[in-house]
């Protein structure tokens, strides 16, 4: 039982620390007002969509880091992993590329999140599905990230793919 | 069925959804059609130091929050702290009047300081929508000058408006 919820925060605290690494490392202090954006995006979406399927019981949430008393939804996961991986989603985001590489592009982040979920849900309290699935998660996120890219897009004014594909852009330096 | 909360009294709707209705007509008609990017940031920026604060007050049984949508998955006010209280701030800071003089600005900050405030009193009073427990009514006009400074200092540093110290 007391390993149990060691493992339990193992897996919190890491996921904060790893995804703060990865968030230093791959966005650059110039790009830091793109990187903002899809954020606070992300996470308006997410506050709204994690309270409306805690509150429905659809999801729980046995185990939680920060908030425990306030909050049933999961804090870590909606207000710092999801956000941040949209960030890397959305700066690096293969603008000039086909439409099948765009989709594998989706599908990588996509399923590196619904396979950590899934695990976490198998090996740790952190998560458990009541009337939920995982094909549920991957529809929901796939557009969730759909529509931040609208968002993205909308926000820095970027032009319609077709006539961006001229132009030899770099991704992250919009 | 999207339950999103199980308040069925008219009474408990209205304090409930009253004030975001309210807030919706007032940014609707207020808010600058053409600063819309920086309405957005600034409402992000908001929503987010006001709720990571909501969440730590309550947590901390500081105030209590009886009546609220989400009735089971948080006990922070997501009407109020989610949309209400943002809206308005980014409202101040988006209206600010930058080029006027010193008096005219501290009287727009104040008006906005004291007119919140006393609608939060208001609604200490009457409503269920929080309760004080171990908070003071001049906690939320300190907290609420120290946001709206913030939320302008952050509206200015993202749109570049001044450059003091270069780029970040």
């Amino acid at each position: 039982m007391k390993r149990a919820r060691s493992k339990d925060r193992t897996l919190l605290i890491g996921s904060w620390i790893v995804m703060s690494g990865i968030l230093f490392a791959f966005v650059p202090r110039r790009n830091s007002r793109q990187a903002i954006v899809p954020f606070f995006f992300m996470q308006f979406l997410t506050w709204i969509f994690g309270l409306i399927v805690v509150e429905n019981k659809l999801i729980t949430y046995p185990r939680r880091l920060f908030f425990t008393k306030v909050n049933q939804a999961s804090f870590t996961f909606e207000f710092f992993i999801f956000p941040a991986t949209c960030v890397l989603f959305n700066l690096y985001y293969p603008r000039t590329t086909s439409l099948i590489r765009k989709a594998i592009y989706y599908s990588a982040y996509i399923f590196t999140l619904t396979g950590l979920e899934v695990f976490a849900k198998i090996n740790t309290k952190t998560i458990r599905y009541m009337k939920w699935k995982w094909q549920y998660s991957f529809v929901s996120m796939w557009i969730f990230f759909y529509f931040s890219r609208l968002y993205y897009r909308w926000f820095f004014k970027e032009e319609p793919i077709s006539s961006s594909r001229k132009k030899d852009e770099n991704d992250t330096n919009i | 069925m999207i339950r999103i909360s199980n308040q069925s009294n008219i009474k408990k709707l209205l304090t409930l959804y009253g004030p975001i209705v309210l807030t919706v007509g007032v940014l609707f008609v207020f808010n600058p059609r053409k600063q819309l990017r920086k309405t957005h940031m600034v409402f992000f920026f908001n929503q987010t130091i006001t709720w990571l604060f909501i969440l730590f007050v309550v947590e901390k049984g500081i105030i209590k929050n009886p009546l609220r949508i989400f009735k089971h998955a948080s006990k922070a006010n997501f009407g109020l702290v989610f949309f209400v209280f943002p809206a308005l701030n980014t409202l101040y800071t988006v209206r600010f009047p930058e080029h006027k003089n010193n008096l005219i600005k501290l009287l727009y900050s104040s008006s906005f300081v004291v007119g919140q405030g006393i609608v939060e009193l208001l609604l200490e009073r009457y409503t269920e929508l929080f309760t004080y427990v171990k908070w003071r009514w001049y906690y939320s006009f300190i907290l609420r000058i120290v946001i709206s400074y913030l939320s302008r200092l952050y509206g200015k540093w993202f749109f570049n408006e001044e450059i003091e110290r270069g780029e970040p």
